[in-house]
């Protein structure tokens, strides 16, 4: 009783955010060290250049073993009172977004040593809390929570991006960001205040669970005219056979109990029903309507326990008692539930009939309750049109975010103007985590309106990205302006693979993302590794087409990375870059968008011009004086030569980023 | 309905009125114990040892002519005064003179005087801006930094005191001094809540933005007859506000010292107006001996001493008073 | 009362337009305190009394004066309603559309119905509410530091953020030996004219 208490304190769901506690701590100890040597007279001023670099990936680097220990993970547990999700889909992505970090912070530090002695500490606690900002973003299950966090890496960016104080360049680069980054926040809390005045709730659960009930159809074969909401805890009625069932009034918010053995049982208790069988029942399953129904995984999407509650169905007297199980289906079919259990090789063999039954079991639910609660779904409160505003201002703020065209404006200047380190950091990871949350929104909680409304405008803003990106980028000569229409170019790419609605979709968005951070890394690193050989220290970093003529004379291998590099950014085949558009394409036409389909074939091709224009100027300009650069150390080349060849090695074994992925999609069922 | 109302205003008018009267023999008595520390006399021609020289001081600037710079606003240069002697004699609605007058005991007194403080920055800044003067600007743009700077460390000390008692009820506060004042346990946040009161009120030695060598009397230099008047009313009635806020806050209010026979008969109110009474004289002792601050370090004090302390001070307090037990209810 | 909500909604509506079309910027930030000023007044017209002081203090008295700062120093001209042809117009249309959007939505979505059915929409009366009732300090006091503590934590991470960033972005010790304008004090005090 004694124990209970004690630890009570620390409730063990909370340990699911232990890498961000341990990076949160970490950075302001970091930030205390730091000032105490920094900027003290007394000291001498101490400079810090290289080793915080080393300390910043440090942290990240334990911060990623933290992620990668977190045994909590097959709970797919909500914590932190919901607000937020530790499922697969965010561990995943919080990986990559860590290994990327690492190797991001890996490369500045090693292109900074050729330059002056800078104090600037200051870098990498901004870059260390924009990463635990994008941790934390990644696994938001909360409309507040995402807000906070995208704030949070949002602030550290707009510095970051001001970071070269005397250049009134970066500047103003850091002001635009800034006041284009408040915009779109602005039109996300405006969203969000809409949302919850309509729903009453901003977690994405709970959205997903009254948009669910809103599907159920209302047609005249089903005998079904009213809905129930439900709410799991009715669940915490016990179980008795062959009675009637008096329901509880539903409490206003499903509490899951702290204690992790208690959460355990929770989800064990089943209850029971007698009824007759319903006429209308078998008209029902011949319609398609009928997988609509609703199917509570939002409580058991976890592996573990449904496949025990199964068990425990097995053993059970299964003709007569009416045992009502609230089941994933989709679930009962995959196969890997088969490998593991071979118990369940019996559902496999009679898998029509016992899918039957579970359906049976479900459609009881609805018909049988004696719950005073009804919410007649034909009448005109329940109607979709504002939430459907509020959640397109949040789509919308999350388009400017990831400079989606025609929202895109603000990232070509802010791009060119930051400094190349900080443009580095853009380009290449947070995107993953804002698409994280607009997969949470988009195909979690408000997949309905997204499907019937919705999608279209998604397809036509990929579309118009892949525009604005093949056709700007046409005439561009600055390096990072062009790295800039790229990427937007390739963002266009990602939301096609993710407007198309199913579960490849999101897939491919995945490996697309897990790919084109790759790929943004090899051609940053090469970016970054070329610096001019001169006598005096040269500060302007910002190169243009004509820097990297006759590349091939002062330094090959770099020539030759780069060339690959740009090769798998233009799609061409012994690369990997080959197979996610390939994969974006294919999915996009599995969901019949054949004409968005074609127009991003064409321009896909066209966008080929200007990666292909530097592989030529790389290698087949005619001039006879180029620019020389200083020779890469081994460390960089290392890094660069491992960068490339894993864009060739996943083309040819794509697999390993595949299985990464594909258990993350699994909460969009 | 109308009932009410009509108390309602009397009780308004009971506040005012002896305001205002307070704040015009408030400056006969600046003038006088000035001069009595710097042994001379003060004015006393006027009336009997100079007691209608307020009289004197109002009816000249009524009577002069109310100038308008040509090239300003004329809304906000008028709105200025108005805006700065409206607030100080709102706060004035919290205060309670004793254990059953208050003119509105609401939960969040503090936190109301608290606003009201930060609104009369605006008062300054508007009249800075709309005099069109390089002068009055520059004061004004002191004058406010100062006060927004001395606001934290203020609201700090509030709150370690409300971490005290308990509540925001400025009656509660009091109440809660019964045995002993605050002034006892949290005589360091007292001291910064008198110096932190001199600053926020612009008063010497904070008193750069306004000093005559300096600036020209800083923000209002533009102002003249009744606005002036206004400006003047709303600084006194401020100091009179902040004396009467420390008194509720450390020295226990209406409350008398000791709880034994002789102390209680005297009326709640008049131990306030006594404790206000002194408040106010330590304002003018003040003004009389020390020199002035210079602006840097003005704000060295405001940013880098008080703040830290104030900060430190309240995790001090709580950490007492969760350790022992001691938190209220 | 409603009279007084809905004074305030118009003003807070009409200070908000007059920050964007008056011409000279310290009207406009005048305008914006007017705006702040009737949202405050709002809040304490929905029983909030707390955020609604809350609101004088940080956003009247911390932010505006901030804006009003920055506007004053700056010196910004006086600027014509400087109108590209195409600005006003398409800026009028697409404003109009979306506020007809949602003035359409709202009007769809909440709707004075009087059918019985939708009040036992999932609701009962808890008489512990009605009874003993929290002022608004209490709730904020309880629900904040329970169940929203990681949001409280977030946010403390952003002002520190805040903090390193304008530190370091403005600054200067003599580490930075070239950009550094100090004043020397006992120059500018000493008696002779020493430069």
């Amino acid at each position: 009783m004694m124990n209970q208490e004690l630890f009570q304190i620390y409730h063990l769901k909370e340990m699911s955010l232990s890498a961000e506690l341990f990076l949160s701590c970490s950075i302001l100890q970091f930030t205390f060290y730091a000032v105490s040597t920094a900027y003290q007279r007394r000291a001498g001023f101490i400079i810090l250049n290289q080793q915080v670099y080393y300390i910043g990936s440090l942290f990240v680097i334990l911060s990623l073993f933290l992620l990668l220990n977190e045994d909590l993970l097959i709970m797919n547990s909500f914590n932190s009172n919901n607000f937020i999700i530790n499922d697969y889909l965010s561990f995943a992505t919080k990986l990559l977004i860590c290994i990327t970090s690492v190797a991001f912070l890996t490369i500045i530090n090693i292109s900074f040593r050729d330059e002056p002695i800078q104090n600037n500490f200051e870098y990498v606690v901004l870059i260390t809390i924009s990463v635990l900002g994008l941790l934390l973003l990644c696994s938001a299950n909360d409309l507040i929570t995402a807000y906070l966090a995208i704030e949070l890496h949002s602030i550290a960016f707009y510095i970051m991006s001001a970071f070269k104080r005397n250049s009134s360049y970066s500047i103003e680069s850091g002001l635009k960001y800034f006041i284009i980054g408040a915009l779109s926040s602005a039109f996300f809390l405006f969203g969000s205040s809409i949302v919850y005045g309509c729903m009453g709730s901003l977690i994405f659960d709970d959205l997903r669970m009254f948009f669910s009930l809103l599907s159920l159809p209302t047609q005249n074969n089903l005998n079904l005219g009213s809905a129930i909401i439900f709410d799991p805890s009715i669940l915490s009625c016990s179980a008795y056979l062959g009675e009637n069932f008096q329901t509880n009034l539903p409490q206003p918010y499903s509490t899951t109990p702290d204690n992790l053995l208690d959460w355990c049982f929770f989800n064990y208790e089943v209850s029971v029903l007698s009824q007759s069988f319903p006429s209308s029942f078998l008209q029902a399953s011949c319609n398609e309507d009928f997988l609509v129904y609703p199917i509570f995984s939002y409580f058991f999407i976890d592996f573990l326990t449904s496949i025990f509650i199964l068990d425990w169905i097995i053993n059970q007297e299964f003709v007569n008692g009416l045992f009502l199980i609230y089941y994933d289906v989709s679930f009962i079919k995959s196969f890997s539930a088969f490998e593991f259990f071979p118990s369940l090789s019996n559902i496999a063999k009679t898998s029509i009939e016992s899918s039957l039954s579970i359906f049976y079991q479900i459609s009881e639910l609805y018909q049988v309750f004696n719950a005073p609660i009804l919410t007649p779904i034909d009448c005109s409160m329940v109607n979709l049109d504002l939430v459907s505003i509020g959640f397109f201002l949040i789509c919308v703020s999350l388009f400017i975010k990831l400079s989606i065209a025609p929202f895109h404006f603000w990232s070509l200047d802010v791009y060119e103007g930051s400094p190349s380190t900080t443009t580095f950091f853009f380009a290449v990871i947070p995107k993953i985590s804002l698409f994280v949350l607009l997969m949470r929104l988009c195909y979690v909680s408000f997949y309905e309106i997204f499907v019937n409304d919705f999608q279209i405008y998604f397809f036509a803003l990929a579309v118009l990205s892949i525009f604005v990106g093949a056709l700007g980028g046409l005439e561009q000569r600055k390096l990072k302006t062009l790295l800039a229409y790229s990427s937007i170019s390739h963002t266009g790419y990602l939301l096609l693979s993710f407007s198309t609605g199913n579960v490849e979709g999101i897939l491919m968005m995945f490996y697309y993302l897990a790919i084109y951070m790759i790929s943004g890394l090899s051609f940053w690193a090469v970016y970054l590794f070329l610096i001019q050989k001169r006598d005096i220290y040269y500060n302007k970093n910002n190169k243009e087409l004509g820097d990297l003529v006759l590349l091939k004379e002062s330094n090959p291998m770099l020539a030759f990375i780069l060339a690959m590099t740009l090769f798998s950014l233009a799609g061409i085949p012994p690369l990997v870059g080959f197979l996610i558009k390939i994969g974006v394409f294919s999915v996009a036409i599995k969901s019949s968008a054949y004409l968005v389909s074609v127009i991003s074939i064409v321009l896909s091709v066209i966008s080929t011009f200007y990666y292909i224009r530097l592989i030529k100027i790389l290698y087949f300009e005619n001039t006879l004086v180029g620019k020389l650069y200083v020779p890469i150390r081994t460390q960089k080349a290392l890094l660069i030569s491992v960068l490339a060849l894993s864009l060739i090695v996943l083309c040819f074994d794509p697999m390993v980023i595949y299985l990464l992925f594909y258990k993350a999609i699994f909460i969009a069922n | 309905m109308l009932y009410s109302i009509i108390i309602i205003l009397l009780k308004i008018l009971s506040i005012t009125i002896p305001m205002l009267l307070a704040v015009a023999y408030f400056t006969v008595a600046e003038r006088k114990i000035m001069g009595a520390v710097q042994r001379r006399r003060g004015p006393n021609v006027v009336g009997f040892i100079g007691l209608l020289q307020a009289l004197a001081d109002g009816l000249k600037l009524f009577v002069k002519e109310t100038t308008f710079p040509s090239n300003s606003n004329l809304t906000v240069f008028l709105l200025a005064p108005i805006l700065s002697f409206l607030l100080s004699v709102i706060g004035w609605a919290v205060i309670p003179f004793s254990h059953t007058a208050v003119l509105a005991d609401i939960n969040l007194s503090i936190l109301y005087i608290f606003a009201i403080s930060s609104l009369n920055v605006y008062g300054l800044i508007l009249a800075g801006w709309a005099s069109n003067s390089k002068y009055a600007f520059l004061g004004a743009l002191r004058s406010a930094a100062q006060m927004i700077s001395y606001e934290i460390s203020i609201g700090f000390i509030v709150l370690s005191i409300a971490a005290c008692v308990g509540s925001l009820n400025l009656s509660k506060i009091v109440l809660a001094q019964k045995e002993i004042w605050l002034l006892v346990p949290l005589f360091p946040l007292f001291i910064m809540f008198y110096i932190s009161m001199l600053a926020e009120t612009n008063r010497h030695p904070f008193d750069l933005p306004e000093a005559e060598a300096e600036l020209v009397s800083g923000y209002n230099v533009e102002y003249s007859a009744m606005t002036f008047a206004l400006f003047f009313l709303a600084e006194y009635s401020n100091m009179l506000l902040m004396s009467a806020l420390s008194a509720t806050l450390f020295f226990g209010g209406w409350l008398p010292p000791l709880s034994i026979f002789p102390f209680t008969v005297v009326p709640g109110s008049v131990w306030f107006s006594l404790k206000v009474g002194v408040g106010a004289v330590f304002f003018i002792l003040t003004r009389a001996t020390l020199p002035r601050y210079r602006y840097d370090q003005l704000m060295h004090l405001g940013w880098k001493c008080f703040l830290p302390f104030a900060i430190g001070y309240l995790m001090f307090t709580v950490g007492i008073l969760i350790s022992f037990n001691w938190l209220p209810n | 009362m409603i009279f007084l909500t809905y004074l305030m909604c118009a003003l807070l509506l009409i200070s908000a337009s007059l920050v964007i079309i008056s011409k000279n910027p310290f009207h406009s930030v005048l305008f914006l305190v007017a705006s702040f000023l009737s949202a405050s007044m709002l809040l304490f017209l929905f029983e909030n009394e707390f955020l609604a002081l809350f609101f004088l203090i940080i956003y009247l008295g911390a932010i505006a004066i901030l804006f009003l700062f920055v506007v004053m120093m700056l010196d910004i001209k006086y600027r014509e309603l400087q109108m590209s042809r195409l600005y006003f117009p398409v800026g009028v249309l697409i404003g109009a559309t979306v506020l007809i959007e949602v003035y359409g939505a709202f009007l769809k979505v909440f709707s004075k119905n009087t059918n019985l059915c939708f009040k036992e929409h999932n609701s009962y009366i808890n008489w512990y509410d009605n009874l003993d009732a929290l002022p608004d300090v209490y709730v904020f006091g309880q629900i904040f530091y329970t169940q929203y503590v990681l949001q409280i934590l977030i946010a403390g991470l952003i002002l520190y953020l805040a903090v390193i960033a304008v530190a370091f972005l403005t600054v200067k010790t003599s580490f930075h030996r070239g950009m550094v304008k100090e004043q020397s004090v006992s120059r500018q005090l000493s008696r002779k004219n020493v430069l």
